[in-house]
C-alpha cells in the first residue's frame, strides 16, 4: 500500500512539476516581478517669444519609511527595543529624553540575558524615566517587566529576545564580522555574563579599531574595562549626534521648537511627534490589514463600539504590542476612515459617475438605489456595477459583513437577510425592480404607486417609511420636495452646473448614512443574538465573540508579512503649516541628500510639479485663466478608463506575456492615465492636453528587491508631452490686463456723471489683440485672477470667449450690416436718410425712426438754426446714426441678417478650440437670426441690438474680415514642440470673403473717419493726434437696462491699426457701464494703443508708425 | 510469559554478536538499511532547514535571530538524541509492561493542556518546558498510543466484538482529546495509524473497509448534519475546487493562499528544480511554515522531480522496510509497535505529502526528520530508536505473514 501510495504521490507531484509547470513557474516570476511606471514631463506652455509660461518643473518630495527609522536610528531603535522588554508601546517623543541611557541600558545586557528571556526567565534592565524604573543615577538594575504568565508563550519570549538582540546590534553598529563572531560566542556558550558593550569592546580592540594608545600600561583587564568605556563613551555619542541630528532636520524644516527642561529649545520634539503619528497611522493600516486577513471584511464596516464589545481583539493587541485605550482608538478611527475614504472619496464618488454617465435614458432611482446598494455587497458586486453590469439587487447574495460573520466565530451567528428582506432599507426596491415600472423616472416621482408597489409599511418596524423617503429623495405623499427636486436637477446633464456633482455626493451621502444606519442596527441584532446563544469557551472573558481557530491561523500566517510590508511603506511627509509653497527647502534636501546614514528612514524622492512662472513685478501670471489648469484622475474619469485600467493591471499581474499581449500593455500604459499624473482640465491646459500629455515609459524588474536584481527591461519608453507655442505675447497681455485692472478715463469736469464710477472702482471687461491672420496676441479678461479685487467666483470667468450674460454688440455691428446691404444692393453709400426730431417717424416726439431711437436725442441731421442734413452712409457710421441703421435694418431680410452671421462668423466658433477638445470654452449662439424676426427687429438687428450678441474674440474675427476681405480662424498656438525642433500648428483654414473691394473700401474709410472725422465717435480718443497712427474702427454702446434714469451698458471698440495697412485688429470691451463707448470703451482703447509696449510690438509687426511720437494725457470730452 | 519470551530470545539470539556500539542488540540484526535512510532524511532536512533560515538571513533581517533559529534546530536534534539511544535499548518485555503507563502519562499530558497548556490562535496544544521548545503532547501521544495499541492487541487478533472495545477505546480517548484542543490535522493522522495497527494485529481486511466506509459516513452526516464547523467545510470545499490551477490562482489571496503558495513552489521547481535555497518558497517568503508544515514544497522546489522523486521514495522505502522488518519479527508485541511505528512514518508521509501537493485537503501536519518542531521530532526519534532496538533483538517469523 506504501509504494502504491508513494507511486500515486509521485505520479501527483509530477503532474504538478511537469504538467502545470508552465503554470506555476510563471505564477512563480509573477511573485518575483515588480513593474514600475515611469512618468513623463508634461510639455511646456510657452507666450509667442518663447517665455516659459507653465511646465513641469523637477522637485522633490519628502518621504518617511518607518521601519528605516525603526531600524537604523538609535532613537527609532530604543523607542522599539523598550517598547519589547516593557510589553506595551513606549512612544518616540518619550524615548527622545532618555535615548542615551537606555542605549546604554540595552547595550550592558548579556547573551545570558537574551537566553534567559528566551526561555521565559525574565529580564532585568533599568529603564529611565519609565514607571516602576530608579532613576538613570539610581545605580541598581530594576527588573522592567517582562510580561506575565500568560504572556509568555514560548514563541513570543524567542521572537522578543531576537527582537531585542537585533536592536541591541544596531546600537552598536555591529559590521557583519562582528555579527559573526558574536554569533559564534553566542553558540559556543549559551549563558555568556559578558554584555554586549564588553563582547563588542573586545573585538574592536583586538581589531584596532579602538585606539590603542588608551590602553598603554594596562593589562588585559586594565585594556578591556578602558575600551568598553571607549565604547559606551561612543555609543552615547552615536546617540546624541543622531538626536541633534534630528534637531538640524526639524530647524531646516522650519519647525518650531520645544522647551525642554533638560535641554532648551528642542525642534526634534514637533519632528518626532510628526513621526509617531505616522507609526501610529501605519500601524493603524496593518492592524486593518490582520484584521481583515482574519474575518474577510476591513473593521472600518463595523460601528466602533460594536467592534470593540462584541469582536475578540485581543490577538490584534497581541501583535501590535497595544493596550486596550489603543485598541479603542484604532477601531474609531478605522470606522471614521472607511466612512470618508472608502465609501466617501472611492466608492460614492464612482457609482455617482457610473449613474450620470449611464447610457440609458433615465437615471432612475431605483437604478440609483441598486447601484448605491450594490456597496453593502460583496466586492463584486460593486465591482459589476462599476463596470456597467450591476447585479439586480433582488438576485445579490453576499451581503457584506453577514456572510462572513458566520464562518469566522467559534460560535454561530444567523443566516444573513435576503435583499428583500424588509429589514434591508433597499428591500422596497426589490420589488419594484421585480414589477419592471419606474417609480421615479424623468417625469417625476410617484409616491403613491411606490406605496402601492410596496404594500403597508410593517407595524413597529423602523420608520422605513421614512427612510424610503429620503433614499428616494421625495416626500411620503409623493410630492417632490426639495431634496428631490435638487436630485433631478442636478442629475440632469443638461441642467447640471459646476456645483452638481457636490450637491448630489451630499444627496447621496444622506442615503447612504441612514442605510448605514439601518444596517449597523441588523449587524449588531445579529451578534448580539450569538453571544446570547453562545456556549462558554466561545466568548472571551469579557463577552465578545472569539474567533476560531482558521480565522486566526489566516491571520496568523500572513501577520508577519503584513507588519513587514506596512513597516516598509512611504509616506509623504507634508509641509508644516504655512510652508507649504517651499516645501521641501534647498537646505532640507541638500541635508538629507549629503547625509543620508545620518537621517534614516528619510527620503528624498524625485517628483515633477506644474508650476506657472510669474516674474518679478507681476502679481499674477499673464492670461492665467486661458491657459487653464490641472487636475489629477477624478472618479469621473476614473470610471470612464476602468476597463483599461482594469485590463493593464491584468496585463501586469501576468507572470508570462505574448507577444501579442506585450503591444497591448505597451499601448494601455500609453494611454490609461495614472493617479498621480496632472490631466488638463481647463484653459489651453485642456484643449492642447493631447500635445502636452507625454505618454508613461514602464519598466520591470525580475528578481526580489533585498534579494539582489537580476534583470531589469524598460517594456516602453518614457515619451515626454510637446511644447506647446502660443500666440498670445505676454508682455502685450499683461498690458491689457493692467489697462483693464486700472483703467485711464478723464472725467469731465462739467458732466462727470458721464463717467461711471462705479465700474471705474470695479472695473470689467476685455480686451482682444489679433493678428489679421487670427492669430490672438491678447486675450486678456478683467479682473485678471491676480487682481486683489476678485473674489474666487469672478477668478474662473474668462470674458473673451464666453459670454456671463446677454452681450450685445452695439454700433460695432453697423458696419457689417452696411457693408451687407451695399452688397446685396439694399442700399448704396450716397443714399441718405434724415436724422431729426423734427420728423418722428414713429409719430413720438423723440428722435427715432419706429421705435428705434437715435442715442443723440436731438437727431444727427439737425444742425441747428433749422439746417438739416441728410446722413450718407459714412456719416452715419460716423457718429453711428441708429436712425440710419434703422432704414438699413427695414431693407435687410432674416436671410440677410443670417448670411451676415454665417459670413462673419457671429455667434459661431472661431476656430480657437480644436474640434473635440475639453478645456478652453467659448460660447457660440447657434439661434442668432433663426427665429423669426419682426420689422422692428431687424431694424434693432442692424443696430447690433437686443437679437445679435457676440464674444469680444468672434468680433475681432470678424473685425479681421472686414479689414482684410478674408474671415481668419482664430489660433492660439501656433507651434507644436521644443525649441528648435519646432513644428508649426495649423488652425482651421482662413475663408475668403465675397465682397466687392469697393464696398469693403467705402466701409473701411468710414471707420478710419470715426477716429478722425471731425464728426466721428472716436475721435475725442482715437485719432492720429492721439494714437501716433491712423485706426479703422468703430464704437458700440448696447443698452441693457433701464430705469431710475440709468441705463446699463455694454460698450465696445472694435476695428484696426494701422487704417490702411492692418497689422492688428483690436477689441474692447466694457462690462456693464453706465458710460457710453464714449466715456468708456474709447478711452480704454486709447490707453492700451498707446502704451510703449503696444506700440513697439506694432513696430516690429512691420507698421508704418512714428516712432517719436509721444501721446498725450487723456482729455475728457 | 514475559520471562517466557525473554528466555526464547536469549535462546535463539543468543548466537547473535553485540557489541559496544550496539550493547545487548545484534549488530547483524540491527535494521542498518532503515538507520541509514533515516540518517540520510534527517540530513536532508536539516540541510533544508538550514535552507531556509539562511533565506531569511539573507532576505530579511541580517540579525542572530535566524542562525539562533536554526541552532535552536540543531539544539532539538540533539535533545532527542538521547530519546533515540534510549528508545534503542529498550527491551520489548519492559516496554510492553511500561505500555499503558507511558499511555496514562500520555493522557496525563493531553490533559494537562486545557488547564496550563499555552494558547496559540484560540488553540491550546502546547505545555511549556524549561528546554526551549514547548512540548505538544499530542506528538508524543502518537508514539504513546502505538505502544498501547500493541500491548492490547499482542493477545488480541480482533475476532470478536467484545475483543474490539478496548482497542478502540484506547484509541478513541486521546482523538477525542486531540480533536477538542482542537487540532483536527493530529487527531486525523491517528486514524490510519489506528486502523493500520487493527490490521496488522488481524483484522480482517473487510472490517477494516468497512469502519473506513463507517468514518466516511459519519463524516457525511456530520456534514450534512451542520456538526462539522464552516471554515472545516470551506477548507474542503477550496481543496476540492483548486485542483484546477486556474481557480487556485483566483482564490491566491483568499482562503487558498497557503495551497497557491505551495503548489507555486512544486510547480516551479520542474524537473531538475531550482536549487538550494533558490526556490521561490525561499526567495519570495510568501510559503506559510515552510520550515515545518511546508516543508516538502521547498524540498520539491529545490530538488526538481527526479531528486525530490529519489527522496521521496526513499521516505516511502524507510517507512516500507519499518513495515517488513515488522512483519519479520516474532514477537507479536514487537511486531505490532515496530509497524505502528512504520504506520506512523507513513502516515504522516502521506498526508503531509498529500497536503503540499494538493492530493489533501490543508492541515498543518509536520514531516518527521524533517521539518523543524522540538514534539515532533522528539517523538520521531524516540520511535525511530524503539523500532530499531525491538528490531535489533528479533528473532525472525515463523512465516511469512507472520502478521497472521
Amino acid at each position: 500500500m506504501i509504494a502504491v501510495g508513494a507511486v500515486a504521490l509521485f505520479l501527483r507531484q509530477a503532474h504538478v512539476q511537469l504538467d502545470e509547470h508552465e503554470i506555476w513557474s510563471e505564477e512563480a516570476a509573477r511573485l518575483e516581478r515588480s513593474g514600475e511606471l515611469l512618468p513623463y514631463t508634461r510639455g511646456t506652455i510657452r507666450d509667442a517669444t518663447g517665455r516659459v509660461l507653465v511646465r513641469d518643473r523637477e522637485a522633490y518630495h519628502l518621504e518617511f519609511a518607518y521601519r528605516d527609522f525603526r531600524r537604523n536610528h538609535p532613537l527609532g531603535v530604543v523607542a522599539h527595543a523598550a517598547s519589547v522588554v516593557l510589553l506595551e508601546p513606549v512612544s518616540l517623543v518619550t524615548s527622545l529624553d532618555f535615548a542615551e541611557e537606555w542605549a546604554v541600558a540595552f547595550a550592558e545586557l548579556t547573551p545570558g540575558d537574551l537566553y534567559d528571556l528566551r526561555r521565559g526567565a525574565g529580564l532585568r534592565v533599568a529603564l529611565a524615566g519609565l514607571p516602576g524604573s530608579l532613576s538613570p543615577d539610581g545605580g541598581a538594575k530594576l527588573l522592567a517587566a517582562v510580561g506575565s504568565d500568560e504572556e509568555r508563550s514560548s514563541s513570543d519570549l524567542a521572537g522578543r529576545a531576537g527582537d531585542l538582540g537585533y536592536y541591541i546590534g544596531r546600537l552598536l553598529q555591529l559590521t557583519k564580522d562582528e555579527t559573526k563572531a558574536l554569533l559564534r560566542a553566542h553558540e559556543e556558550e549559551a549563558r555568556v555574563n559578558r554584555s554586549y558593550l564588553q563582547l563588542v569592546a573586545d573585538l574592536r580592540r583586538k581589531d584596532l579599531s579602538l585606539d590603542l594608545s588608551a590602553f598603554d600600561g594596562l593589562n588585559e583587564m586594565g585594556a578591556s574595562l578602558r575600551a568598553e568605556e571607549i565604547l559606551r563613551e561612543e555609543l552615547r555619542t552615536f546617540v546624541r549626534r543622531s538626536i541633534s541630528d534630528l534637531d538640524t532636520l526639524a530647524a531646516r524644516m522650519g519647525i518650531e521648537g520645544v522647551l525642554s527642561p533638560r535641554d532648551g529649545d528642542v525642534p526634534a520634539v514637533e519632528l518626532v511627534r510628526d513621526l509617531e503619528s505616522w507609526r501610529r497611522s501605519i500601524e493603524n493600516a496593518a492592524a486593518r490589514k490582520l484584521f481583515r486577513e482574519a474575518a474577510r471584511f476591513t473593521p472600518g464596516r463595523i460601528d466602533a463600539d460594536t467592534l470593540l464589545e462584541l469582536f475578540e481583539l485581543d490577538w490584534i493587541a497581541l501583535y501590535m504590542r497595544w493596550d486596550r485605550p489603543r485598541l479603542e482608538t484604532w477601531a474609531r478611527r478605522t470606522r471614521q476612515s472607511w466612512l470618508s475614504g472608502w465609501r466617501g472619496s472611492y466608492a460614492l464618488p464612482r457609482l455617482l459617475a457610473e449613474l450620470r454617465h449611464s447610457d440609458e435614458q433615465s437615471a432612475t432611482v431605483e437604478r440609483a438605489c441598486s447601484l448605491f446598494s450594490t456597496m453593502w455587497y460583496r466586492e463584486d458586486d460593486l465591482s459589476l456595477a462599476l463596470d456597467g453590469n450591476p447585479t439586480e439587487l433582488g438576485e445579490r447574495v453576499g451581503l457584506a459583513v453577514f456572510e462572513e460573520l458566520r464562518d469566522i466565530f467559534i460560535a454561530s451567528v444567523g443566516t444573513a437577510p435576503r435583499p428583500a428582506d424588509e429589514r434591508l432599507p433597499w428591500a422596497a426596491f426589490v420589488v419594484a425592480a421585480a414589477d419592471r415600472e419606474p417609480i421615479h423616472g424623468r417625469d417625476g416621482f410617484d409616491g403613491k404607486r411606490m406605496v402601492a408597489a410596496r404594500g403597508a409599511a410593517p407595524e413597529g418596524s423602523q420608520s422605513w417609511l421614512d427612510v424610503e423617503a429620503r433614499l428616494t429623495l421625495a416626500s411620503r405623499e409623493g410630492k417632490p420636495t426639495t431634496r428631490a427636486k435638487r436630485w433631478e436637477f442636478h442629475l440632469d446633464p443638461g441642467r447640471a452646473n459646476y456645483r452638481s456633482l457636490e450637491i448630489l455626493l451630499e444627496l447621496a451621502g444622506e442615503v447612504c448614512d441612514a442605510w448605514e444606519e439601518s444596517f449597523q442596527l441588523l449587524v449588531r441584532e445579529a451578534l448580539a443574538d450569538a453571544r446570547r446563544a453562545a456556549l462558554a469557551g466561545q466568548l472571551t472573558d469579557g463577552g465578545a465573540l472569539r474567533f476560531n481557530e482558521d480565522s486566526l491561523d489566516r491571520a496568523s500566517d500572513r501577520a508577519r508579512f503584513i507588519l513587514r510590508d506596512f513597516g516598509m511603506r512611504r509616506n509623504a511627509l507634508l509641509a508644516p503649516e504655512g510652508l507649504e509653497d517651499e516645501w521641501p527647502s534647498y537646505e532640507v534636501v541638500q541635508l538629507l541628500t549629503r547625509y543620508p546614514d545620518r537621517f534614516p528612514g528619510f527620503q528624498v524622492q524625485d517628483a515633477r510639479e506644474r508650476v506657472a512662472f510669474v516674474r518679478d513685478g507681476e502679481l499674477g501670471l499673464p492670461g492665467v485663466a486661458l491657459l487653464g489648469s490641472t487636475m489629477l484622475l477624478d472618479p469621473e474619469r476614473a470610471q470612464g478608463q476602468r476597463a483599461d485600467a482594469k485590463r493593464l493591471e491584468a496585463l501586469r499581474q501576468m507572470g508570462k506575456r505574448t507577444p501579442e499581449d506585450d503591444v497591448e500593455l505597451y499601448e494601455l500604459i500609453g494611454r490609461v492615465e495614472t493617479f498621480t499624473e496632472a490631466r488638463g482640465a481647463s484653459g489651453i491646459e485642456g484643449s492642447f492636453n493631447h500635445f502636452l500629455r507625454g505618454q508613461n515609459g514602464y519598466r520591470e524588474r525580475v528578481g526580489l528587491e533585498e534579494g539582489g536584481l537580476e534583470k531589469e527591461s524598460n517594456l516602453r519608453n518614457v515619451t515626454h508631452g510637446k511644447d506647446v507655442g502660443l500666440t498670445l505675447s505676454s508682455e502685450l497681455q499683461l498690458v491689457a490686463e493692467q489697462v483693464l485692472e486700472y483703467p485711464d478715463i478723464p472725467v469731465p469736469v462739467d458732466a462727470p456723471e458721464k463717467v461711471d464710477a462705479a465700474w471705474l472702482a470695479d472695473p470689467e471687461g476685455a480686451i482682444v489683440i489679433m493678428r489679421p491672420n487670427g492669430d490672438l496676441v491678447v486675450a486678456a479678461s478683467g479682473p485678471a485672477p491676480w487682481s486683489p479685487r476678485v473674489s474666487l467666483e469672478r477668478a474662473s470667468i474668462e470674458r473673451c470667449l464666453t459670454m456671463v450674460d446677454f452681450k450685445p454688440p452695439g454700433s460695432t455691428f453697423k458696419p457689417f450690416a452696411a457693408l451687407w446691404a451695399l452688397e446685396k444692393g439694399r442700399i448704396t453709400a450716397t443714399d441718405t436718410f434724415l436724422c431729426e426730431r423734427a420728423t418722428p417717424s414713429d409719430g413720438s416726439n423723440k428722435c427715432s425712426y419706429r421705435g428705434v431711437h437715435c442715442h443723440t436725442g436731438y437727431g444727427h441731421s439737425e444742425h441747428g438754426f433749422g439746417v438739416t442734413t441728410p446722413l450718407d452712409l459714412a456719416d452715419a457710421i460716423h457718429v453711428s446714426c441708429n436712425v440710419y441703421f434703422a432704414h438699413v435694418g427695414e431693407m435687410l431680410t432674416i436671410e440677410d441678417l443670417q448670411g451676415l452671421a454665417d459670413t462673419f462668423g457671429f455667434g459661431e466658433a472661431t476656430g480657437i478650440v480644436p474640434e473635440g477638445s475639453r478645456g478652453i470654452v467659448e460660447h457660440t449662439f447657434g439661434d442668432l437670426f433663426t427665429r423669426k424676426l419682426g420689422d422692428k427687429d431687424r431694424m434693432r438687428a442692424a443696430n447690433g441690438l437686443s437679437v445679435v450678441q457676440v464674444t469680444p474674440v468672434q468680433m475681432a474675427r470678424a473685425t479681421a474680415g472686414l479689414a482684410t476681405g478674408i474671415l481668419p480662424s482664430v489660433r492660439i498656438v501656433d507651434r507644436i514642440g521644443a525649441p528648435g525642433e519646432e513644428r508649426p500648428y495649423f488652425g482651421d483654414e482662413a475663408e475668403k470673403l465675397n465682397f466687392s473691394e469697393a464696398n469693403l473700401g467705402v466701409i473701411r474709410e468710414a471707420m478710419k473717419g470715426v477716429a478722425n472725422d471731425p464728426t466721428g465717435s472716436g475721435m475725442h480718443a482715437l485719432s492720429r493726434e492721439d494714437l501716433g497712427f491712423d485706426v479703422a474702427m468703430k464704437t458700440g454702446s448696447a443698452d441693457l437696462t433701464s430705469g431710475d434714469g440709468t441705463v446699463r451698458k455694454h460698450t465696445w471698440v472694435m476695428g484696426w491699426a494701422p487704417a490702411d495697412d492692418p497689422k492688428v485688429v483690436f477689441t474692447f470691451f466694457v462690462r456693464d457701464t453706465m458710460a457710453t463707448s464714449h466715456n468708456s470703451s474709447t478711452y480704454l482703447a486709447r490707453q492700451f494703443l498707446v502704451h510703449p509696449e503696444f506700440r513697439q510690438w506694432l513696430s516690429e509687426e512691420g507698421a508704418d508708425i512714428d516712432p517719436d511720437f509721444e501721446p498725450g494725457p487723456p482729455i475728457a470730452d | 510469559m514475559k520471562r517466557g519470551h525473554d528466555f526464547e530470545y536469549r535462546k535463539r539470539g543468543g548466537s547473535q554478536r553485540s557489541s559496544w556500539l550496539l550493547p545487548g542488540l545484534s549488530i547483524a540484526r540491527f535494521d542498518w538499511i532503515v538507520f541509514a535512510l533515516g540518517l540520510f532524511l534527517l540530513g536532508t532536512g536539516l540541510m533544508f532547514v538550514r535552507a531556509c533560515f539562511d533565506a531569511n538571513l539573507d532576505f530579511r533581517r541580517p540579525d542572530f535571530s535566524a542562525a539562533s533559529q536554526f541552532s535552536g534546530h540543531l539544539e532539538i536534534v540533539l535533545i532527542s538524541t538521547p530519546v533515540f539511544l534510549a528508545g534503542l535499548y529498550m527491551r520489548p518485555g519492559w516496554l510492553r509492561n511500561q505500555s499503558y503507563l507511558i499511555y496514562g502519562a500520555g493522557i496525563f499530558l493531553l490533559s494537562l493542556v486545557p488547564f496550563i497548556g499555552i494558547e496559540l490562535n484560540n488553540a491550546k496544544r502546547w505545555l511549556e518546558t524549561p528546554v526551549g521548545f514547548n512540548l505538544q503532547p499530542s506528538e508524543l501521544m502518537k508514539i504513546a498510543l502505538v505502544l498501547a495499541l500493541a500491548r492490547a492487541l499482542y493477545r488480541n487478533r480482533l475476532q470478536t466484538f467484545k475483543s474490539w472495545i478496548i482497542p478502540s477505546c484506547i484509541a478513541l480517548l486521546p482523538m477525542g482529546m486531540i480533536m477538542r484542543q482542537p487540532d483536527l490535522g493530529t487527531s486525523l493522522t491517528l486514524i490510519p495509524i489506528t486502523l493500520g495497527m487493527f490490521y496488522l494485529a488481524g483484522a480482517r481486511m473487510r472490517i477494516i473497509g468497512g469502519l473506513c466506509l463507517l468514518v466516511a459516513g459519519l463524516s457525511f452526516v456530520s456534514w450534512q448534519a451542520g456538526l462539522v464547523k464552516d471554515y472545516q467545510l470551506r477548507r474542503i470545499d477550496t481543496w476540492s475546487r483548486v485542483f484546477d490551477p486556474e481557480v487556485l490562482i483566483s482564490e491566491r489571496n483568499a482562503a487558498a493562499f497557503h495551497t497557491y503558495h505551495a503548489r507555486v513552489a512544486i510547480g516551479n521547481g520542474g524537473r531538475n528544480g531550482s536549487g538550494i535555497g533558490q526556490g521561490i518558497a525561499n526567495r519570495a517568503g510568501h510559503l506559510p511554515a515552510k520550515e515545518s508544515d511546508s516543508i516538502w514544497s521547498v524540498v520539491a522546489e529545490e530538488l526538481g522531480l527526479i531528486n525530490s522523486g529519489a527522496v521521496l521514495f526513499a521516505y516511502a522505502l524507510f517507512a516500507m522496510l519499518l513495515l517488513r522488518g515488522a512483519g519479520e519479527l516474532r514477537d507479536r508485541y514487537s511486531r505490532l509497535v515496530v509497524g505502528g511505528v512504520g504506520l506512523y512514518f507513513g502516515a504522516h508521509f502521506f498526508i503531509h505529502l498529500g497536503v503540499n501537493t494538493g492530493l489533501l485537503p490543508m492541515t498543518g501536519l509536520t514531516l518527521p526528520l524533517f521539518s523543524t518542531g522540538g514534539s515532533s521530532m522528539i517523538a520521531s526519534f524516540g520511535a525511530l530508536g524503539i523500532a530499531l532496538g525491538l528490531s535489533a533483538r528479533r528473532v525472525a517469523a515463523l512465516d511469512a505473514d507472520a502478521f497472521r
